[in-house]
């Protein structure tokens, strides 16, 4: 996985591409730490240049999700695409995290 | 030299500390340096040292040394053979060793040592003159852990005999702890076949309810997150359940047992199934961290009116064959994983499951082996291989077992839980 992270007004975004796997745990933690610490009002996660996740990936952005929540920052994502919509799909993740056009 | 001088020879080695960060992380109760210290004085003391040498002077001289240095277990052999016959019977802890003897020479010892498992690992410090490098080379090609310098110099032959005898304690105590851990695990792994039916259970439902029942259960690790069930509803009616929690390994597994005593103290009602499974949702969202959860899909077979009625959690879709079906279809299985949120709500699906049918369910290993990305096994093959048109011949199940494990490029990453119910024919 590869992030990249951009603060604009009053959101962060955080664009992940590659897999969200088990592997990517630690590298995800230190992002989200940093979009956390920005003080923004809101985060956006752009999975548009994401190719797959698995069960851990889906566990990363409920925890995520949980964290966010938390500090009072309003997590969504974006844009899934291929085999990660239909996961995201599959487990109903819009219902607990918005995903945002 | 006294024992204070050992001490501080192996001290200098690094050794006493390295010894009681071995035994910390094997769960002793030495977290004491000083205590660790002593332990280990007292574990030297023990160690049982044997010397080799055809020269009555030299065995004195090394007893004198070896005493000095706190050692007491000696025991002395004046050739190789009597050198063999001697590390038989006595089993000792580390061996000096003299090269040049009547009758079997040092090297011999040493390669005899060696051909044997049993005494792989036994330190040997072969006592030399030898100053070549040709010499040194042969002398650790036939075995030899290591060298004394002769004319023996006592602080070299202590430092040398402690820094070995260390080794093998460390040694010693590594593959102890590895032989608990190891049965540990294996005692954790029946337990998890026993959460799982039985044979004993399964040929006593396919009686009753003349349903054929077939299962495949592996996990990657010692342990794992999947696990599988049927059970006795009622009289017309048998449950069934695929439960696949994030991860694999130890944390995986210890959700599954959570989830057995979840659902041992329920009382499935096949008339309110909604309700049970957002119950047991609730109670395990309460249970597990943040970001742990499972997938899965469970319900029942109703034989008196010929359907299914389950429920999802985002496991990965049934597969059905029935005569409606002969081709088979993908089922309905979206919904949020289990555990994910306080408040998930269910949905009940219902399929008529007349005789003839099969059902067949499976975590998301099978399609998702080795990566998400390129499944080996997608839909069209797995279509394939439960509807005839890759062996007609063969059991369905055998043949998509058989033939997940031709293409699957081994050891899986995951969990793999396979099972097939299925309702015999009219004749």
């Amino acid at each position: 996985m590869a992030n990249e992270m951009n603060v604009h007004g009053d959101h962060v975004e955080i664009t992940l591409s590659g897999e969200l796997t088990f592997s990517s745990y630690k590298e995800f933690q230190e992002v989200m730490k940093s979009a956390t610490d920005a003080g923004k009002k809101s985060c956006i996660i752009d999975l548009s240049a994401l190719s797959s996740i698995d069960s851990a990936g889906i566990g990363m952005l409920l925890f995520a999700n949980d964290e966010t929540k938390q500090t009072n920052i309003d997590l969504s994502l974006r844009g899934p695409q291929g085999p990660v919509k239909t996961v995201l799909e599959h487990t109903k993740i819009n219902e607990v995290i918005p995903i945002v056009a | 030299m006294h024992l204070e001088a050992s001490k501080n020879a192996l001290a200098r080695y690094g050794c006493v500390r390295t010894m009681n960060f071995i035994q910390s992380q094997a769960g002793s109760p030495v977290e004491d340096p000083v205590r660790a210290a002593a332990d280990l004085d007292a574990v030297m003391r023990d160690s049982r040292i044997l010397v080799v040498d055809d020269q009555k002077m030299v065995r004195e001289l090394l007893k004198i040394y070896l005493t000095n240095g706190g050692y007491e277990n000696l025991l002395f052999a004046g050739d190789g053979d009597e050198a063999l016959d001697m590390i038989a019977a006595e089993d000792p802890d580390l061996v000096v060793l003299d090269l040049q003897m009547p009758r079997m020479n040092g090297l011999d010892v040493c390669k005899a040592l060696r051909a044997d498992p049993k005494y792989e690992l036994l330190p040997v410090l072969v006592q030399t003159a030898a100053d070549s490098a040709k010499d040194r080379a042969e002398i650790f090609q036939s075995g030899a852990t290591d060298m004394v310098g002769k004319p023996i110099n006592d602080a070299e032959l202590l430092a040398r005999v402690g820094i070995h005898l260390q080794n093998r304690h460390m040694l010693n105590q590594l593959s102890l702890y590895r032989e608990k851990m190891e049965r540990d695990l294996q005692q954790a792994r029946d337990m998890q076949h026993q959460i799982m039916p039985g044979a004993r259970a399964l040929s006593g439902l396919q009686e009753q309810y003349d349903i054929e029942i077939k299962s495949h259960f592996q996990t990657c690790d010692e342990l794992g997150g999947d696990m599988w069930n049927v059970w006795p509803v009622d009289e017309a009616r048998m449950g069934f359940s695929i439960i696949d929690f994030t991860g694999h390994g130890v944390v995986a597994s210890l959700n599954t047992f959570r989830f057995q005593s979840l659902v041992a103290t329920s009382t499935f009602d096949p008339e309110r199934q909604i309700e049970y499974v957002e119950t047991i949702n609730r109670k395990l969202h309460r249970m597990l961290p943040s970001g742990q959860f499972a997938t899965a899909i469970g319900g029942y077979i109703d034989l008196s009116s010929d359907v299914i009625r389950y429920t999802a959690a985002a496991g990965p879709k049934p597969f059905l064959i029935s005569p409606a079906y002969p081709d088979g279809a993908f089922l309905k299985s979206a919904g949020r994983p289990l555990g994910m949120t306080g408040d998930s709500s269910y949905e009940e699906y219902e399929e008529a499951f007349p005789p003839g049918s099969s059902l067949f369910l499976y975590s998301d290993a099978l399609t998702e082996t080795p990566d998400m990305i390129n499944p080996i096994y997608d839909d069209d093959r797995m279509r394939a291989a439960l509807t005839g048109k890759i062996d007609p011949s063969g059991h369905p199940f055998d043949v998509i077992l058989a033939d997940f494990f031709d293409q699957a490029r081994e050891p899986l990453n995951d969990d793999l839980t396979m099972i097939m119910l299925t309702r015999p024919g009219k004749s």
